[in-house]
């Protein structure tokens, strides 16, 4: 098989040692790679109900078939671990070169485990594998971090780290690499901080990644880059990237605003939506293999931070710093993000923790004496900005947020986590959910917790006319959730097939001109399936059950009270059975528990 | 002839590099790339190659015959010869002969033999033959 590397690089941090293993042709061919890989890998390796910060929690970070290769987009990586908010299946995923250089290295996989007595790092150099103490990075930021390790090694090092909030263990916390890619859901900083593990750096430029037909490849790029070009989705997102998104959920009614209040804010698009970024637009960037380059290095023009020139914001980021926080300063936006980005904080859950906590205090349900003097309220930019460096550091409030809203919603009590705006400990990202029913029953089900990345049926369902419908609404998510899901197994990033409008033939195409094995699209789905029950299972064998799929209180019990959504909740009967009709579509019986015939039928094991 | 890049279209995608590496070793190593995309902390920078100068530094540094040139002036390294002191590395006032990464060979552009395939592969349409 053709691309693959065949084999994975397994380090104890504790004993400080490593090997290098095969990973066997039965396993590559019914995981295929990236999150079914991973997953397995996991899976295998990982001993049931490990506590997510014992040094015996895994890491695996994998890559897959076109990972590094001549098909464009494949510059990710996932990473794998048990998940500190909700000790569930975690997956966090990112771009940089670190995940061409793993590869580039001669390995599909890494699989970490142990902990570090001291602060160290992780330098995997080709064949080399070291772990090198090193006190003089602790403490660092993330760019601090990446200057200083490319300083020290040298610019053929590719390197994720974390920042002070990965070493605080915050439970917000993320990793970063090549300064501006973040793999930010789900604490996968915190399980790095947990292990005194502050980066791991690879220098990969000894394997080269084959492929089985070179020039097929080459004429398939080429016809994937014209289909972009001619399609509309492709044309605005080259020009304006995701912020671009923003238009169509304000249209819709499914802007978070205030704290997920309400769905709708006037003027974003102009404020802090694409046409805000549009205009402190510097240039597009790319990752390594991108036809799209929807990065936008963006140059903040007035205010006090005039100068600042940054990677970003993202549509998540400009959606819950500005409007689910009323903030209209896009300039305050983008210095947000890069306090985030720099302490190693994932916007998302910062962002919307910071919203629980402005409506705690609005509604009295907190002080100034629980706040250290703090008035933290709507639209205070300067609180803001000193609420993420609070939280990263985990100082007075911000130690109280850094464990997220959940868990901050249950120590303030008095009703706050009606409003607490989580699944399963994380929180909810940039799409309000009672205005995307679809999107809603996503969130429930999504194994890390509230998450847009697994299955994203929003624009089918405006498509359609029916976002505030429960109708069908199972099948469809069940089916982009597998589409999506092949596209993270193969490991694209998904823009580059969504907006050129690629189909699964494409995709197989590819993977055979590539790996040199045929593939049909059922072969595609059935791996679909058979991770996503896998993963169901290990989720069921950790704790987790139907109960935690379910959404905040505020998405059943509040209609919301304006906008083009006005009115619209969703019923806690329609929910449910939206949730069982998913169930039975995925072989698990109504209480989200995969039957031993699925089991079978999947050959999951 | 030479290959061209418009700095203002260049995203630092380094497909360019990939498509190289690819077309010359039918496989993908960017570090065995004879064009190459300097990237930076924000600001991706464009790529660059071989200029192929009408008084080819490198060609002049080498002191095995180890370099062939033809009657467009495109300079290959013949690795039959080739004792890898690298003199034609240094004598290049662009920096833009490499090593690759696996043989360790002195490598530069060579046009593809006039059709080069990273202009043909570049998405943003930043390279030209001119």
């Amino acid at each position: 098989m053709k691309s693959y590397t065949g084999k994975k690089l397994i380090v104890d941090l504790t004993t400080k040692e490593s090997k290098v293993e095969e990973i066997s042709q039965d396993i590559l061919k019914k995981y295929l790679g990236g999150r079914g890989l991973g997953a397995k890998l996991f899976f295998d390796a990982q001993p049931p109900n490990t506590q997510p910060f014992s040094p015996e929690n895994h890491v695996v970070i994998a890559s897959g078939p076109i990972t590094g290769s001549l098909v464009p987009g494949g510059s990710k990586f996932v990473l794998i671990t048990k998940s500190p908010v909700n000790e569930g299946f975690l997956e966090s995923y990112s771009s940089g070169n670190i995940a061409y250089s793993l590869k580039g290295a001669g390995y599909d996989a890494l699989v970490i485990k142990g902990k570090c007595d001291r602060p160290s790092y992780l330098k995997i150099d080709n064949q080399k594998v070291e772990i090198i103490e090193d006190e003089s990075l602790w403490g660092t930021d993330t760019f601090e971090a990446e200057r200083k390790l490319r300083e020290k090694l040298s610019d053929l090092f590719s390197a994720m780290v974390i920042g002070p909030a990965g070493e605080n263990q915050v439970l917000m916390a993320g990793l970063n690499s090549d300064f501006y890619r973040q793999a930010a859901r789900g604490g996968g900083g915190t399980i790095f901080g947990s292990k005194n593990l502050k980066a791991v750096v690879v220098k990969g430029t000894q394997h080269d990644i084959t492929c089985s037909d070179v020039e097929k490849v080459f004429t398939l790029q080429r016809q994937h880059r014209e289909k972009m070009a001619n399609n509309p989705i492709g044309k605005t997102r080259r020009k304006y990237g995701s912020p671009y998104t923003l238009s169509m959920t304000n249209a819709i009614g499914m802007l978070p605003t205030k704290n997920f209040t309400t769905g709708h804010y006037e003027n974003a698009e102009e404020l802090f939506g694409h046409l805000g970024v549009d205009r402190i637009k510097v240039k597009d960037k790319s990752c390594i293999g991108c036809i799209e380059a929807c990065s936008k290095v963006t140059k903040v023009t007035e205010g006090p931070h005039k100068g600042l020139v940054f990677e970003g914001p993202e549509y998540e980021t400009l959606a819950l710093f500005g409007s689910n926080l009323l903030i209209e300063d896009i300039g305050a936006i983008v210095k947000a993000n890069e306090m985030c980005d720099r302490l190693g904080l994932d916007t998302i859950s910062t962002a919307v923790t910071i919203g629980f906590a402005m409506e705690c205090y609005e509604k009295g349900l907190i002080d100034q004496e629980d706040t250290g003097g703090l008035e933290i309220k709507f639209g205070d930019i300067e609180v803001t900005h000193k609420l993420i460096e609070m939280i990263a550091k985990k100082e007075g409030f911000g130690a109280l947020l850094s464990m997220g809203s959940k868990r901050a919603a249950q120590k303030i009590g008095k009703g706050s986590e009606k409003f607490a705006m989580q699944v399963k400990g994380l929180e909810i990202p940039a799409y309000e959910p009672r205005a995307s029913f679809g999107g809603a029953l996503a969130y429930a089900v999504s194994p890390r917790g509230a998450c847009h990345r697994r299955c994203w049926p929003v624009s089918n369902e405006v498509i359609a006319g029916t976002p505030y419908n429960p109708e069908g609404k199972a099948k469809l998510v069940k089916k982009v959730w597998d589409e999506t899901s092949i596209y993270h197994t193969l490991l694209f990033c998904d823009f580059q097939i969504k907006h050129a409008k690629l189909s699964l033939q494409d995709l197989c195409d590819y993977y055979e001109a590539l790996v040199g094995v045929n593939i049909t699209a059922e072969d595609l789905l059935e791996v679909a399936d058979r991770q996503e029950t896998l993963i169901r299972y290990f989720n069921c064998q950790e704790g987790l059950s139907k109960k935690d799929d379910t959404l905040p209180d505020r998405c059943f019990n509040e209609k919301i009270p304006s906008g083009p959504s006005k009115g619209i909740s969703i019923g806690k009967d329609i929910f449910n059975d939206m949730l069982e009709e998913y169930y039975e579509l995925r072989g698990w019986n109504n209480e989200g528990i995969p039957t031993e015939e699925t089991l079978k039928r999947l050959e999951v094991f | 002839m030479r290959i061209v890049v418009d700095n203002k279209k260049c995203t630092g995608c380094r497909i360019c590099e990939q498509t190289c590496s690819a077309f010359h070793n039918r496989a993908v190593n960017i570090y065995r790339s004879r064009i190459r995309v300097t990237s930076s902390e924000t600001l991706p920078n464009a790529a660059e190659t071989c200029k192929h100068c009408r008084i080819p530094k490198c060609y002049e540094a080498c002191k095995v015959d180890a370099m062939a040139i033809d009657e467009d002036k495109i300079v290959t390294v013949l690795e039959d010869k080739c004792v890898q002191c690298y003199m034609c590395v240094d004598a290049c006032p662009f920096d833009m002969m490499f090593i690759d990464a696996v043989t360790e060979y002195p490598i530069k552009c060579d046009l593809c033999g006039g059709d080069p395939r990273c202009v043909k592969q570049c998405p943003e349409g930043a390279l030209s033959l001119k």
